[in-house]
Parts: structure tokens; C-alpha cells; sequence
């Protein structure tokens, strides 16, 4: 992993890189036909409803969704009505109430683990990544298809593609001030990017002794206990056994001894190394984010989402590289070849009823080409998420401070990386059901009887 | 007595009503019951289940800790009438200028959502960037901040105090109208015997308001347990389960966990819940009211 993390590129590679692309962007939008073929079908007149969820991201990426939305509309003629929501509407009752009451979109975006409780609602697309995908985009995204499929391998469709990922993150990189390592005497280029969990902790140690209280953080957030940088720490000891149920979604995984030794380390970071804040219990990664722009914090994990806050708030330091992305680090002795999950955000096309239903479903799909577009793509990665396209990455390489090589290292790990599972009970599996028990362990339960607990409440979910 | 046209045209006057009460009351209620003996999921087949989901609930690990933040949490309805009391009583005083300016202040926490009130009191509480826990170290309260929801009890009564302030203008404004209807010769002659200001309290002006009280505490004890946006935005519900109140729990069940049978499960409990704590104050109520008919 370490050799792939290289800062070879500079800056100005990153900057030439980034104009051309954007240059070319530019040209395109202007004759849409250069690098695009115009759809079969005329989708003059044509109106789509689409259900906007990662403009909640940042207003970067809201903005960036409002100029998508506008070039489409000028390429092809149709009209996009958009619905700006939340993740709490997907993960929530809305999207399924509405959908079961008849109230569809045709087209939204989503968290891909999200989407299987909407399954049933959705159009599968692989007739049109076969037929109306152009080859070189084609190629740029199908690496995704095979964990698509293990994703959704409980269902007896999983040959289906229904969710298109247009944007993803690796989780959890680390956010690291390097000026803390400088005050604290840390010699920065031996000692970054962070090595494993021995490391990590020893780094710490020397931060706090340098006079910052409580330099890094664990969450015990609802929504961030097993959304952040625990996952990649089970995976770290092993790849098989890091999702929260198995692969045939017969029962829960966190009995494991993988799952025991990484929640017992990522209970210890707070209880036994008292490395994190006392708050910590019902901390989240936007606190301790915030934490780390006030210089209170020296080494955050964050997703990647969180870019445009930093970008927002701390533009000299993001410019100047003091802040820097360290791809997330194994736990010591974890050598499954990888310790990271991906997340992504995939496009899914709402089935459509009518007698205008194929000519909607076709212009939802030209919405998803759009997003797939590589300056679209670009543009998604430098305010939020990375591009799904694998021949965008290199353009947010050299970036001062590094979230690019550190994506790409954590996505190109010997055991490549996996998703999630897209059960229907996701949201439960990950927060509802374990978050009170890791906030007891954060507590001071035993860990060992909490994950015992936790998983037999899965494992009965899993029976109905 | 009424005649028989006079009866009929009262059943047609409550006819709407009722047919709206059956089926946007009843009819759901009922089904609810019906919902909670199954595996009721949110897509596919329900599943009888008879009385498992009551059995699951009454040994789950949660049952007794959100029973305790559900009784801990009413007690908020009690706070809120002190409170209201204490306003109403000085707000009734003669000398107080600027009455209205005041009733306005006073009513603004009530006024706002309590999603926005839970967030302004989450951001007030925050050990590291909160007014309260800055100013309570500036002038010497304490050492070191209190991290009020990374601990149960804390939480709980966080929640608890955060529900008080939001909702005692209610009661508040109930009691205060039921105040001014209090004819002053009362306290007049009150005073010309010789009562002290508790006298006339306990013999002028309790038993005046005392079927206001009687409302406002039975409709905040039934309208506070059925809260859930306000105590989730603070704590979501923990740590662990310490402050998942009955309808935290059974939001958790039918929205995150898309099991209505044990929502409806979990809702029956928070309506036996109810109906004990409203009894006592449902009887005093009748009897207050048979009285002041004789």
C-alpha cells in the first residue's frame, strides 16, 4: 500500500491536470456531440423527476448538481424536476412511503447499502450500460460491476445492475495537521503516511505529550460508530469477515474474532489510551472535524465527503498542504491486504409506468451518462466524493493536500476493496441495532458479550 | 330532557365527528393491536406471531432502561407546571409593567419547533463550544466541562429539563387566562380577614384554577410522552438505550428497523404507560367537575 502511496505529482501537475479537464469540459458542454453521442431517441419535451440526495454533501456539491442538471437540459432538450433531500429521507420512512404510495421519481442518487429496501421499485440497467453506455466510459466504470454483484448477492437477481455508482469514498482516510507533528517534533515525512494501529497510537502519544489533550477521536454516534474508521480496522484482520453479516446474509459476522480484536482496539483508543475526548461516547467525525479546524484535534478520521468543509474553512491550510490525508492504516498485524470499505453513490432508475414510461426511463439514463461524464466526474471529486471512472482518478493526483493518493491507496489495495452489503435491513444492521451496544462498550461493557448481543439481534432479523 | 327531533338533530350534529374519530382514531388503533401480534414488516407479508412480540419486548435488554428515561421523562410534565405556576402567579401581579412584552418573551421557546429547540440546547450544552458549560467554569460552578450525554443519567435529565423549558408556556398561558377570570373582591375580602399571601393562595386561588391545572397536566403528560423529534435530536436515544423513551423506541422499530408489529408492540405499552399516569388526574378531574355542578 505504502508504495502506491506516492506524492510524485505535484501541484502544478494537479492544476495542469485539473485546467485541461475543465477545459474540455467547457468544450463540451458547448458541442455536446464531440465527446458524447447524442441519444437514439428525441428527448425534447421530456420531463424527469429526480430525487437529489448528495447535495446535502456540501453546498459545493449541490451546486455542482444544479449545473449538471442544467447541462443535461440543454444537451438533450428534456426537463429535470429536482427534489432536494436528505439522507434521513432515504434512510427514513419517506422514500419508501412515497414510493409504495405511488409518488416516484424516475431517476434519484442514494447510498448505495441504502437502496436494497427500494429493490423492488428499481429498473435493472444493464441493457443500457450494454447498449447505451460508449465503450471508453464503459471501461472506466466496470471494475465497479463485480462489487455490485457481491453486494447485493443475497438477492435472486444480483445479476441485475440496479445501482450505478456515479461517486464513492474509501472509508476512512485520516485527516493530520502537520503542523501539530511539526510542534510536537514529529518528523513528518518519515512518519506519514501512518503505518498501522501501533503507530498510530504511538504518534498520538506524542501529540498529546506536545500539549494536545485528546489529538484523535472514536465515535460513538449513532450514525458514526460503525461508519467510519472501525470497519476498516476488522477488514485490516479479515477481508472476508468485515461486513456486518455474512456473505450469504444468513447470520451476523461480529462474533468474529476479527470483529472482537477491532472494536476491543477502537474502545481502547478512548478507555485505555485515553487518546479521545471524553464526549466521546456520542462523538461523530463532523465534531471532530470541526475539532481539527479549531487545532484542537491532529488526527481525524473523516470520509472524504468532508473535503468541502475543509476547503471552505481552512482554505490557506489546505492550500499550503498543512493538512493532509493519510489513507486509513491496518490494524497492527492485520494483513488481509486491505483496510478500507467502500462506500458509494450509485444512480437508480425508478420502473415507469405509462405509455411514455421507456422514453422517461431512457432520459434518466442520459441523466446518469451526464454525471459519468469525466469533467462531471472531476468536478464531483475536487468538492466531495471520488468519480466512479477509474480514468478520472489521476486528475485529483498532486492535490497540496493529498486526498487523492491517499483514495487511490486505499483503493488499491492487494485484496481489493468490497461494499457493504445492500441488505434491505442495512440501516438497522449498522446503526440502530449496534450503536447502543458500542456505546456501552464505550462505557465499559465487555466488548466480547456487547458484540454477542448485538449479533444475536441480528441473526433474529435475519430470520424474518 | 330532549325531544326525539331534538335528539336527532344531536346525532346528526355528532355523526361527522364520530365517523372521523372511527376511522381516523379507532380504526387505526384497533388495527395497530391487530398489527402488533405479527412480524409486520414494512414490504411483504405480515406473519402471525400472537403474543412474541409482548414476550420479545418484556425480556429485551432495553425494556427496563426505556422505562426508566420514559417515567423520568414525564416528569418533566410536573416541572413545566411549577414553572408555569410560578409565571402565571407573578405575571397576575397589578405592578408588573409591560405585561404583553413579557407573555411574548416568555412563550417564544414554545413558539419554535422543538427540533430547533433541542438543537439550540445541544449546541448550548456542548462541553467544548456551549455557552452553559463556558460560563458555569468562568464563574467557578465547576472545574472541568460535563459531558452531559456520555452519561445516562445525565442525559436523562437533560432531556428532561430541555422538554420543560420548551413546552411550560402551554401551561403557562392555560393557567394565566384561568388567573385573571379570579374576580379581585376575592382577594380583597380575603385580605380583610387577615389571609396572608398563602392563605389566599391556597383558599382564594387553588381551588379556582384547580381545573385548569387538572387540564393542562393531562394533556402535557399524554402530549409529552408521545415526543420523539426533540429527546432523538439531543441524544438519539442513548448512550446505549438510557434515553430511549418508549417513543423513541417505537420509532426505532417501525422507521429504522421497518417491524411495525413491534411498534405497535412497543405504542401499546406507551398507551398503558399513559393511562396509569392519567387516571389519578382523570379522576380528580370528574370529581372537581361533579362538584361544581352540585
Amino acid at each position: 500500500m505504502t508504495a502506491k502511496f506516492s506524492r510524485a505529482q505535484t501541484r502544478r501537475d494537479f492544476l495542469k491536470k485539473s485546467g485541461t479537464l475543465a477545459a474540455l469540459g467547457i468544450a463540451t458542454s458547448l458541442t455536446p456531440d464531440l465527446l458524447f453521442a447524442a441519444p437514439k431517441s428525441d428527448l425534447k419535451g421530456v420531463t424527469i423527476d429526480y430525487w437529489n440526495m448528495i447535495g446535502v454533501q456540501n453546498k459545493m456539491v449541490r451546486r455542482l448538481s444544479t449545473d449538471i442538471i442544467k447541462a443535461f437540459e440543454q444537451r438533450t432538450g428534456a426537463t429535470v424536476n429536482v427534489s432536494w433531500n436528505s439522507y434521513g429521507d432515504i434512510v427514513g420512512p419517506k422514500y419508501r412511503t412515497n414510493l409504495i404510495g405511488g409518488i416516484k421519481p424516475t431517476v434519484f442518487d442514494a447510498c448505495a447499502r441504502w437502496t436494497g429496501q427500494l429493490r423492488s421499485f428499481l429498473r435493472p440497467l444493464n441493457d443500457f450500460i450494454e447498449n447505451k453506455l460508449d465503450e471508453q466510459t464503459r471501461t472506466a466504470i466496470e471494475w465497479t460491476f463485480p462489487i455490485i454483484k457481491q453486494q447485493n448477492s443475497g438477492f435472486d437477481d444480483a445479476d441485475d445492475i440496479m445501482d450505478l455508482p456515479f461517486g464513492l469514498i474509501a472509508q476512512a482516510p485520516a485527516v493530520v495537521r502537520r503542523d501539530h507533528f511539526e510542534r510536537a517534533g514529529i518528523d513528518f515525512e518519515k512518519n506519514f503516511p501512518i503505518r498501522d494501529t501501533d503507530h498510530y497510537i504511538q504518534l498520538c502519544k506524542e501529540l498529546q505529550g506536545a500539549g494536545i489533550k485528546y489529538p484523535t477521536e472514536v465515535y460513538g454516534k449513532i450514525w458514526d460508530f460503525a461508519d467510519t474508521q472501525l470497519n476498516g480496522w476488522i477488514r485490516s484482520l479479515d477481508a472476508a469477515n468485515d461486513d456486518f453479516i455474512d456473505a450469504t446474509w444468513s447470520h451476523s459476522t461480529a462474533t468474529s474474532e476479527a470483529w472482537i480484536k477491532g472494536v476491543q482496539f477502537y474502545v481502547d483508543v478512548f478507555r485505555k489510551h485515553k487518546l479521545s475526548s471524553p464526549q466521546t461516547v456520542q462523538s461523530s467525525d463532523e465534531a471532530s472535524l470541526e475539532e481539527l479546524i479549531k487545532g484542537r484535534k491532529s488526527i481525524v478520521h473523516a470520509d472524504l465527503l468532508n473535503r468541502g468543509t475543509l476547503l471552505n474553512r481552512l482554505p490557506d491550510e489546505m492550500a499550503d498542504g498543512t493538512i493532509q490525508w493519510s489513507p486509513h492504516f491496518p490494524l497492527s498485524g492485520g494483513t488481509s491486504g486491505s483496510h478500507a470499505c467502500l462506500a458509494w453513490f450509485p444512480m437508480c432508475i425508478v420502473k415507469q409506468e405509462g405509455p411514455d414510461a421507456a422514453l422517461k426511463e431512457e432520459a434518466a439514463f442520459e441523466f446518469i451518462k451526464e454525471w459519468l461524464l469525466p469533467e462531471n466526474q472531476i468536478a464531483y471529486a475536487q468538492v466531495s466524493g471520488f468519480g466512479a471512472r477509474r480514468d478520472t482518478w489521476d486528475a485529483s493526483m498532486g492535490a497540496p493536500d493529498g486526498y487523492g493518493e491517499a483514495m487511490i491507496a486505499m483503493l488499491e489495495t492487494p485484496t481489493p476493496p468490497r461494499a457493504w452489503s445492500n441488505h434491505p435491513k442495512s440501516v438497522d444492521f449498522q446503526y440502530n441495532l449496534l450503536a447502543p451496544h458500542g456505546q456501552k462498550m464505550l462505557q465499559g461493557a465487555p466488548v466480547e458479550t456487547e458484540l454477542k448481543a448485538y449479533a444475536a439481534k441480528v441473526d433474529e432479523a435475519l430470520q424474518v | 330532557m330532549l325531544d326525539p327531533q331534538e335528539r336527532k338533530l344531536v346525532i346528526l350534529f355528532l355523526l361527522p365527528t364520530s365517523l372521523f374519530m372511527l376511522l381516523l382514531l379507532w380504526l387505526p388503533f384497533i388495527q395497530g393491536i391487530w398489527m402488533s401480534f405479527h412480524m409486520w414488516p414494512f414490504m411483504g407479508e405480515p406473519q402471525w406471531r400472537g403474543l412474541d412480540n409482548y414476550g420479545k419486548f418484556l425480556r429485551a435488554d432495553y425494556f427496563w432502561d426505556a422505562i426508566k428515561a420514559t417515567a423520568i421523562y414525564c416528569l418533566s410534565t410536573f416541572f413545566q407546571l411549577l414553572v408555569a405556576l410560578a409565571a402565571a402567579l407573578v405575571m397576575n401581579q397589578p405592578f408588573i409593567p409591560f405585561k404583553s412584552l413579557w407573555r411574548g418573551i416568555m412563550i417564544v421557546s414554545y413558539a419554535m419547533p422543538p427540533v430547533v429547540v433541542g438543537a439550540i440546547w445541544l449546541f448550548l450544552l456542548d462541553p467544548g463550544l456551549g455557552m452553559v458549560p463556558h460560563y458555569l467554569m468562568q464563574f467557578g460552578l465547576m472545574d472541568e466541562p460535563i459531558y452531559w450525554f456520555s452519561d445516562g443519567v445525565w442525559a436523562r435529565w437533560i432531556i428532561t429539563f430541555v422538554a420543560t423549558w420548551t413546552f411550560w408556556p402551554f401551561m403557562f398561558l392555560i393557567i394565566l387566562s384561568s388567573l385573571q377570570s379570579i374576580p379581585r373582591e376575592y382577594y380583597e375580602v380575603a385580605e380583610m380577614y387577615g389571609a396572608n399571601i398563602l392563605q389566599r393562595f391556597m383558599v382564594v386561588t387553588l381551588p379556582r384554577i384547580k381545573t385548569a391545572i387538572l387540564i393542562v397536566v393531562i394533556l402535557r403528560l399524554a402530549f409529552n410522552l408521545a415526543k420523539i423529534e426533540q429527546p432523538f435530536t439531543l441524544t438519539g436515544g442513548g448512550p446505549g438505550y438510557d434515553t430511549s423513551v418508549l417513543s423513541i423506541l417505537m420509532y426505532r422499530f417501525a422507521f429504522m428497523s421497518g417491524d411495525f408489529g413491534m411498534a405497535f408492540t412497543v405504542g401499546l405499552f406507551l398507551v398503558a404507560f399513559t393511562a396509569i399516569l392519567l387516571l389519578p388526574f382523570g379522576w380528580l378531574y370528574q370529581r372537581s367537575m361533579r362538584r361544581h355542578s352540585l
